[in-house]
């Protein structure tokens, strides 16, 4: 019997509660499809190293779904509690009717149940559709082909949505029933007449306070740009973050009754067509939904900065790869035995046909040539700001500059020429070219083997002699080629080769990278470990980070989003409600259907506008940061494509649930009260 | 005189052909312009519905109304929100102000939807305001007003715009005695200086006592029809509850208390 009373309600109520179903829908749905990418990767073929990337994808969806699934708990809970206050009028004629509290709650118990049952039904049936196009997408990200099409179903991924989402259920069952449990039946008939109050606001007091937001964003805005170098400690960077969030609050709490006060002064704006009404209605909702407003303008920030910086950090590898993977294959070996890379190769008897050697050299290290000896009195300051005193003794790795030049010519950098006194800093890793910039200005001499070598270049030659996933060349002596080292000061042998013709073949890499040419080098624990680093095994480092990376993103992205826009529509939907009788009055004030759609559609315009505004115009500002700490402040690149394509999703995503929210309301304006 | 208002065997059913209400039976009545008239019933008696369908708001089962010549019945969708635009004004019983927008700015949106210059919007508010008496809270919300300040500021958004007839139900339903009396006569004077037709449905025999007609309908039906001559107020207040005693006693709360 309560069952069925619950289902008659469902079934009247769909229409508010549709948005609130289908945004459950595509909760289950997205946390389905990026749950199961694991399962959807078992058609495509794979080197170890994007194996390995996916892996670490997956763990880091998995984790990523605790948060996940905090988020769209906390929606949940929240509309449906804001769906509850809609119906307190009717738990009241239930309470008067006799029914007991406990009654209703297990009125909300089957409907939740049911919705539950439903959504999860429909989400996952959606979502197990739907990752069938998106194995196509994943190996399009990690640049795989398909071998063959199967139809993919992770059970783990159904058995996780289903468990999560039903824990999530149950804290919305444990919510309403206290929420009926608490409430006074008084409460319950005059809920509809509770309106949220109207508070109004000093207009001067909202000018000064959207100023002071004006001027505190503007404080951060320039401080993570501009003067982003006197950003030192981290107490700094949370400082603007605080500054960025209080701003965005304010500006929320003060802009409605600030841009209210001003628009009146222009009666040709104010009172003109139904913009009176228009902006006070908008004005009214963004003041009750400050908290609200300014949580989703920053969700909205945060996904313009993921995917964006996502989407360029794998532009920006896929560019760099020339500059860090230029040839086949770079060995590298400590010459603790003595032994160079081709001994070891030709003790193995590997295939010496395959490679075309392009330079072949040893490195050296002497107790002279130290980090403390090459940065000199700067190297106390570092000591001060908190560095370990023995990398001051730590030995540099030293190098003749014709090696040098040859491993510049073959990986295509400038030759550095020496005179026949002098030495030069080679490096690329950011933090240590800054060291020895500051090293090399305090100080530009060293010792080696008893000559006195003075510094060819105020600065750090930028390069490197061994091929790795980024720059990592933490610091190179070169030295004229007549300074000679004895056997002991040997340190590495390294080799640069290309692959031979008929070799550079997917067979043939994948045996380089996948595990059987290591085997082969490798020799026993105590033998010094070859390091080997190809272009292939970069370039898919490189492929596999930035899709990972690219997932993370669309993942929170698509949930903020979505979360960001129920809530607003939501909102929407039952201001619409409330309002109804308002638009009666205009109806009857002889207000034609088409200027009351025009005022519904500017006000709703507004209300879902403002925080998509605001969170632009943090992005353009945060952008700047992340592509500066994902790819170092000089990095330019084309933000064209990735804006777009950021954009694009959002205004998928965001604009979808707008246009949704916009035809119910519609249609609830127009609807006679009853 | 010309006839501003023009029903002709006016009809209006309610639900299925098994169980009719005949909220409207054949109803006939003139009003002329410049005219204050009241209708009076007990509830249940179609006062609002005859209401509702001069109004334009309900449609009308059979029959004809004419309002300032224009047959309403004839009207499409968009010609009938004009109409109600530039023809009609209304003062509900629950003053029906918007909540989020000032007296000034409630009064000022009628003339918006008519697309009224906005420089001239000031001027006429304030003025209508001054006849009014509700200058001093044209800056204020509705939720900081009296009823009777609400209600005077529905009245003035149903005139400004200077309809050809204006509609009132039960304009003193939710007001006190006073706020009432203040109401009553602001609306005898803007029938009497700006000559403004006024059609008001009401149970209450005070507030009929001002209208210089007096209409009385009984399930449907017209029952009597009074007019106040030259004579005084209260003696038209009489007359009005010799009617309603001879009614019967479904007038009852149209009698008012003792003190």
């Amino acid at each position: 019997m309560l069952f069925r009373l619950s289902l008659k309600n469902l079934k009247k109520s769909i229409r508010d509660y549709s948005i609130y179903f289908f945004t459950l829908i595509l909760g289950v749905c997205i946390f389905y499809l990026f749950n199961s990418i694991e399962a959807q990767t078992a058609m495509i073929e794979l080197s170890k190293m994007k194996a390995a990337s996916i892996d670490m994808l997956n763990t880091a969806v998995s984790s990523m779904s605790v948060m996940i699934s905090f988020i769209l708990g906390f929606l949940i809970v929240y509309a449906s509690r804001f769906l509850i206050r809609k119906r307190k009028k009717e738990f009241g004629v239930y309470l008067t009717l006799g029914m007991r509290k406990g009654e209703i709650s297990k009125i909300l118990l089957a409907e939740t149940a049911v919705i539950g049952v439903i959504s999860l039904g429909a989400g996952l049936l959606a979502g197990i559709l739907l990752s069938q196009f998106m194995s196509l997408f994943v190996a399009s990200m990690f640049e795989a082909d398909m071998s063959r099409f199967v139809f993919v179903v992770s059970p783990e991924a159904v058995l996780k949505t289903i468990l999560y989402f039903a824990i999530i259920y149950a804290v919305v069952i444990i919510m309403n029933t206290f929420i009926i449990a608490r409430a006074k039946l008084i409460d319950l008939f005059h809920a509809d007449r509770m309106q949220e109050r109207m508070r109004l606001k000093n207009p001067v007091l909202c000018a000064v306070l959207f100023l002071a937001a004006c001027v505190m964003l503007g404080t951060a805005y320039y401080n993570v740009t501009a003067n982003s170098e006197n950003l030192t400690s981290e107490f700094d960077i949370i400082l603007q973050i605080m500054l960025g969030i209080m701003g965005t609050f304010l500006i929320f709490w003060s802009v409605s009754g600030f841009a209210l006060a001003i628009l009146k002064k222009v009666p040709g704006i104010y009172h003109r067509r139904l913009n009176s009404f228009v902006l006070s209605e908008a004005g009214a909702q963004i003041n009750t939904a400050v908290v609200a407003g300014s949580v989703i303008c920053l969700l909205l920030f945060v996904t313009i900065c993921a995917l964006s910086s996502a989407f360029t950090l794998k532009e920006y590898r896929e560019d760099r790869m020339d500059y860090l993977a230029p040839v086949s294959l770079c060995l590298d070996r400590e010459m603790t035995d003595g032994k160079t890379a081709e001994n070891v190769l030709e003790e193995k008897s590997f295939d010496m046909a395959a490679l075309e050697i392009r330079a072949e050299f040893c490195t050296y290290e002497t107790g002279s040539v130290t980090h403390g000896a090459l940065l000199g009195s700067y190297m106390d300051k570092l000591m001060e700001a908190g560095f370990d005193e023995s990398y001051a003794g730590y030995p540099m790795e030293i190098i003749h500059v014709s090696d040098y030049n040859r491993a510049a010519a073959v990986y295509g950098f400038d030759p550095v020429s020496l005179g026949e006194n002098e030495y030069a800093i080679s490096s690329d890793y950011s933090n240590t070219v800054g060291f020895f910039d500051e090293g090399l200005k305090v100080n530009d001499t060293i010792e080696v083997r008893g000559r006195t070598l003075a510094a060819a270049y105020g600065e750090c030659v930028k390069g490197y002699i061994r091929m790795r996933y980024s720059e990592s060349n933490m610091g190179l002596v070169i030295v004229p080629d007549d300074v000679e080292f004895s056997e002991e000061e040997q340190y590495a042998s390294l080799l640069i080769a290309d692959y031979a013709e008929g070799y550079d073949t997917d067979a043939f890499r994948s045996y380089m990278d996948d595990g059987e040419f290591e085997a082969l080098v490798s020799g026993t624990e105590e033998d010094p470990v070859m390091y080997i680093s190809t272009r292939s095994d970069i370039i898919d480092d490189s492929i596999g980070s930035s899709a990972m990376v690219i997932f993370i993103a669309l993942y929170l992205g698509f949930v903020f989003i979505i979360s960001g826009a129920a809530i607003l529509a939501l909102k929407e939907m039952s201001d619409a409600i409330d309002s109804r009788h308002k638009y009666e009055v205009l109806r009857r004030l002889g207000a034609g259907e088409k200027e009351q759609n025009r005022a519904l559609l500017i006000q709703m315009g507004l209300f879902f506008g403002f925080p998509l505004i605001l969170a632009v115009i943090h992005s353009v500002f945060g952008i700047q940061v992340c592509s500066q700490m994902t790819m170092g402040a000089f990095a330019k690149s084309d933000l064209r494509i990735t804006l777009g394509m950021t954009a694009g999703m959002i205004i998928v995503v965001y604009g979808g649930y707008f246009i949704v929210s916009y035809l119910c309301c519609r249609r609830v304006i127009h609807e006679k009260e009853k | 005189m010309t006839e501003l208002l023009k029903i002709e065997h006016l009809v209006k059913y309610y639900g299925s052909r098994s169980s009719l209400t005949k909220a409207l039976n054949d109803i006939s009545l003139t009003v002329e312009k410049g005219e204050f008239t009241a209708i009076m019933g007990a509830s249940g008696s179609g006062k609002t519905t005859l209401l509702n369908c001069i109004s334009t708001i309900d449609r009308p089962t059979g029959g004809q109304i004419y309002i300032d010549g224009v047959c309403t019945s004839d009207l499409k969708r968009n010609a009938l929100s004009d109409f109600r635009r530039d023809r009609l004004g209304f003062i509900f019983q629950e003053f029906n102000l918007l909540d989020t927008l000032t007296a000034f700015d409630n009064i000022a949106l009628a003339l918006q939807i008519q697309r009224c210059a906005p420089k001239e919007i000031a001027g006429r508010v304030k003025e209508m305001a001054g006849k009014l008496g509700i200058s001093d809270v044209l800056g204020k919300y509705p939720y900081q007003m009296s009823g009777g300040q609400k209600q005077r500021v529905a009245a003035a958004r149903a005139i400004i715009t200077r309809p050809a007839l204006i509609l009132a139900d039960e304009p003193t339903g939710a007001l006190d005695s006073r706020s009432s009396r203040m109401l009553l006569e602001s609306m005898e004077l803007l029938n009497r200086e700006e000559e403004a037709t006024i059609l008001m449905v009401t149970h209450d025999a005070v507030s009929a006592s001002y209208a210089s007609r007096v209409v009385f309908l009984k399930d449907g039906k017209l029952f009597n029809e009074l007019r106040s001559g030259a004579e005084d107020r209260r003696v038209f207040f009489e007359r009005i509850m010799d009617v309603v005693s001879l009614m019967g006693g479904d007038l009852n709360d149209a009698v008012p208390s003792l003190s």
